[in-house]
């Protein structure tokens, strides 16, 4: 069966296909050269989840995409009420660990994507076990770095992916997309602008 | 009289073992045949996921180092008895753990101490390492082969002896993560996979 797939995920995927980098932050001084750059979807990793209104409106008044971490956000629990919340703000797409809350997710209209942590091999089976029920829009993949490496470890998998952690440069970038990812979540700006060479025909 | 324990040490492999079979459940163990670790390696012995009872009665093997991965001993719990026992009863020399408090207890107990760190992003490593004792106590790189893709200054701030497991499947992986790290993690068939390069490559080596 096709990966069901959802509006918000196809809007990522489809902001995606030109400046495959998204730009991860962590503070308030990181948003306004990630708004000046080129990246189409802004992933806010930290800050707090309670006050996210006026961050989430600024990135959409420059025509980008939010994406909302709420395991990772202070004031917000796992939650129901969290993804709501999140969800109510304008969050266009929300990440989490947690694959029970992948429905709530999409029930509410943003893109789940659910974070794959590669940490062990022995870890791996019961981790991916846990994405084929959840079933999300969208699998992001840590450390994404090592994706290349580790990519036939995952099989057939149906969900797009994301990689991020510790990518650094258009080489690795270059890696990972050739592994299949549909794009590169990173915290180097100098990557938010970064586009793959057109192909000449 | 007390019996004076040789200082602990760290060899520069550690095979990964549940204590009861060969290899980590899951993955490749040794080729048929042959025991769980090299001869020709400085290898010891990573036991994880096992209970109370099987870990008691590893004794046995204790002529080579062994490791405790002390979060995953089903029965054993994570207080200053539990790494008494441990370090004291059991005299594992080589404690890996989550938890930052049993890490440091089981430094104090002379033995090789090691912090689970997980490596996924350069902001989580950070965070990790905000809770580091630091001191005597080393650091756990998961996943391993994440190691050489760190900034120097990045591999500078973790606190060694530094420990890279998780994920290195191949004998390049194994050697770039030995270039970095004071140890590492592999499972059987990786450890002879990187036994059999290594001889080769000093056979090479020799040739006139």
């Amino acid at each position: 069966m096709a990966h069901p797939g959802s509006d918000g995920a196809e809007r990522l995927t489809r902001r995606l296909r030109d400046h495959p980098c998204c730009a991860a932050i962590v503070d308030d001084r990181q948003l306004a050269p990630a708004l000046a750059s080129d990246a189409p979807i802004v992933f806010v990793l930290r800050g707090n989840g309670l006050d996210l209104a006026s961050t989430i409106r600024r990135i959409h008044d420059e025509d980008k995409l939010v994406a909302v971490h709420l395991d990772l956000v202070d004031g917000l629990r796992a939650d129901h009420a969290g993804v709501v919340w999140l969800a109510r703000l304008g969050a266009d797409a929300i990440i989490t660990s947690h694959g029970q809350l992948v429905a709530t997710i999409r029930a509410e209209g943003a893109a789940a994507i659910q974070r794959l942590l590669l940490s062990r091999r022995g870890h791996l089976d019961q981790a991916l076990g846990a994405i084929r029920r959840s079933r999300p829009d969208i699998v992001e993949v840590l450390p994404g770095v090592v994706l290349p490496a580790v990519r036939r470890l995952l099989g057939d998998f149906e969900p797009p992916l994301l990689a991020g952690g510790f990518v650094r440069t258009a080489e690795e970038v270059e890696a990972i997309l050739a592994a299949g990812a549909i794009g590169v979540t990173t915290s180097t700006p100098a990557l938010w602008s970064w586009r793959a060479e057109p192909v000449p025909v | 009289m007390t019996e004076v324990l040789a200082p602990p040490r760290l060899p520069r492999i550690l095979v990964v073992s549940d204590g009861r079979t060969a290899g980590q459940s899951g993955q490749a163990g040794p080729p048929d045949g042959h025991p769980l670790m090299p001869p020709s390696l400085d290898a010891g012995l990573l036991v994880r996921d096992t209970d109370l009872a099987s870990l008691v009665a590893l004794d046995p093997l204790r002529d080579v180092p062994v490791a405790l991965d002390l979060d995953t001993i089903r029965g054993l719990g994570a207080d200053e008895a539990a790494v008494a026992f441990v370090c004291d009863t059991l005299r594992v020399r080589i404690v890996a753990t989550r938890r930052p408090h049993v890490a440091a207890w089981a430094a104090e107990r002379g033995a090789i101490a090691l912090l689970q760190v997980l490596a996924y992003d350069s902001t989580g490593v950070a965070r990790s390492l905000a809770g580091h004792p630091g001191g005597a106590v080393g650091t756990v790189v998961s996943p391993g082969l994440v190691l050489a893709r760190m900034r120097p200054d990045e591999l500078a701030a973790l606190p060694r002896p530094i420990v890279a497991w998780g994920l290195i499947g191949d004998v390049d992986d194994a050697l770039e993560a030995l270039g970095l790290a004071d140890a590492i993690v592999l499972a059987g068939q990786t450890a002879w996979n990187l036994a059999t390069a290594l001889a080769t490559r000093a056979q090479v080596d020799a040739m006139p």
